[in-house]
């Protein structure tokens, strides 16, 4: 159990977002051209310069996120600590024997809820009485075909109190499945998977 | 005007005074304000079990050997589910199967009813079922299968869950399939704990035979929410 494990990367959402920048750049490039009166030459420039500043950037942190050299599952930055040390130590005999059957323990509030359909906040957390870090996926679907969020690593005792989905939800109750995949580093350091289950919550929008 | 004006003056001081005495006397509200907290659920649920499909009904040994089923055509490892939350939990699931044969053309058949004894077609008729524990809290696959005895292997529809190629099921009605009852301060008293298993009957002599390459893989999706009523 690694309580302590910090996130290391950014989430892996940043490709989208990279591509968001770099046409809010290119219109800032045309607005600046037209209003500003200074040289076009200067403001395409420096537009090109920020824009590939931006690209580059982005680059390097995805290529962190998916690792060096074997697309290992970087730590999720927004997943934030939500039991105290003194929860995590109870629970590690509790931990030590789910491990030990293959039972993974899970701790969240049955509801999430949004008023525009991708934001929710909700309470989702890598229960203490697990020995491994655990990654999130959720489906709107039972088939599992329609992903809507895929987390970064979180330890034990580290959860989500709030989500950004890739894509909106109708208004209403939703019925999501949330994955929850448990994840060990085996001697060759080679991330793998320990356990798997799923579990559903309702997400209602406004 | 001396007199009117101490008339003036002394009833100008009863307004104040009788003004102070509304305040004195004014009704202060006591507020409370009533927010609903959602309870957090916390369950422990097992990531695998294994089934085995078992056409004579043989005694097989499940749980890695620790416990022995015997009687039926499809067993598995006695599962169990843990509610350590401080609410009692229904519990119900969405179960779809997938099955993997040698080749698409001898792989067997899920059914949703109990195939005739002299049916030579390679099918397995499959549920799950769930009970809460009555005896002990001790979740080790020998209690899991004490508690599991008083369980008819037969199926009941109000109260298992098939299991179907490709296809997710649900109970038939709208009623969960055990509650369980809160924990104690995190820990698990008689009732909080569930087991379940695979069960179920398949043909004993199909024409196309059973092999090692014959496997039933049910996903489960759990759904835990407070009682209703």
């Amino acid at each position: 159990m690694n309580p302590d494990k910090e996130s290391v990367s950014q989430e892996t959402s940043t490709e989208i977002t990279a591509e968001e920048i770099s046409g809010a750049q290119a219109k800032a490039v045309g607005t600046a051209v037209k209003t500003a009166g200074v040289s076009t030459k200067t403001v395409v420039i420096a537009a090109s310069v920020a824009v590939v500043a931006v690209v580059i950037t982005a680059a390097v942190i995805i290529l962190n996120v998916l690792n060096k050299d074997d697309n290992t599952i970087g730590y999720a930055s927004d997943a934030k600590v939500m039991l105290n040390q003194n929860d995590l130590q109870s629970a590690f005999d509790e931990a030590l024997r789910n491990a030990r059957d293959s039972y993974v323990a899970l701790r969240y509030k049955n509801t999430a809820y949004s008023t525009d359909g991708t934001h929710f906040t909700c309470s989702i957390v890598n229960s203490a009485a697990n020995l491994y870090d655990m990654f999130l996926t959720i489906y709107a679907d039972e088939a599992m075909t329609d992903q809507l969020f895929l987390s970064g690593l979180v330890p034990p005792g580290s959860g989500f109190e709030e989500l950004t989905l890739d894509h909106a939800l109708p208004s209403g109750q939703n019925r999501v499945y949330v994955v929850v995949t448990q994840v060990d580093t085996n001697d060759d350091g080679e991330q793998v998977i320990k356990n798997q289950v799923v579990h559903t919550i309702e997400f209602y929008v406004e | 005007m001396k007199i009117r004006k101490r008339l003036f003056l002394t009833a100008l001081a009863a307004v104040f005074a009788g003004t102070m005495s509304f305040s004195a006397f004014a009704v202060e509200t006591t507020t409370i304000e009533v927010t609903y907290v959602e309870p957090t659920i916390e369950v422990t649920v097992p990531q695998t079990g294994k089934a085995y499909i078992n056409p004579y009904a043989l005694p097989v040994q499940v749980s890695g050997g620790a416990v022995t089923v015997a009687g039926q055509q499809i067993a598995s490892d006695p599962m169990v589910i843990i509610n350590r939350s401080e609410v009692d939990l229904e519990v119900r699931v969405e179960v779809t199967g997938t099955v993997t044969g040698a080749t698409p053309e001898t792989k067997m058949l899920l059914v949703s009813e109990k195939m005739d004894s002299d049916d030579t077609g390679k099918k397995a008729f499959v549920y799950l079922q769930m009970e809460r524990f009555t005896q002990g809290t001790d979740t080790s696959p020998e209690n899991a299968l004490k508690n599991l005895e008083a369980v008819p292997i037969t199926y009941r529809a109000s109260r298992d869950v098939l299991v179907l190629d490709g296809k997710k099921s649900t109970l038939e009605s709208t009623a969960p399939m055990a509650t369980l009852l809160k924990a104690n301060s995190g820990t698990p008293q008689v009732g909080s704990n569930a087991a379940f298993r695979l069960t179920g009957f398949c043909s004993k002599t199909p024409k196309i035979a059973w092999s090692a390459a014959d496997k039933i893989t049910a996903s489960v999706a759990f759904t835990f929410s407070p009682p209703s009523k």
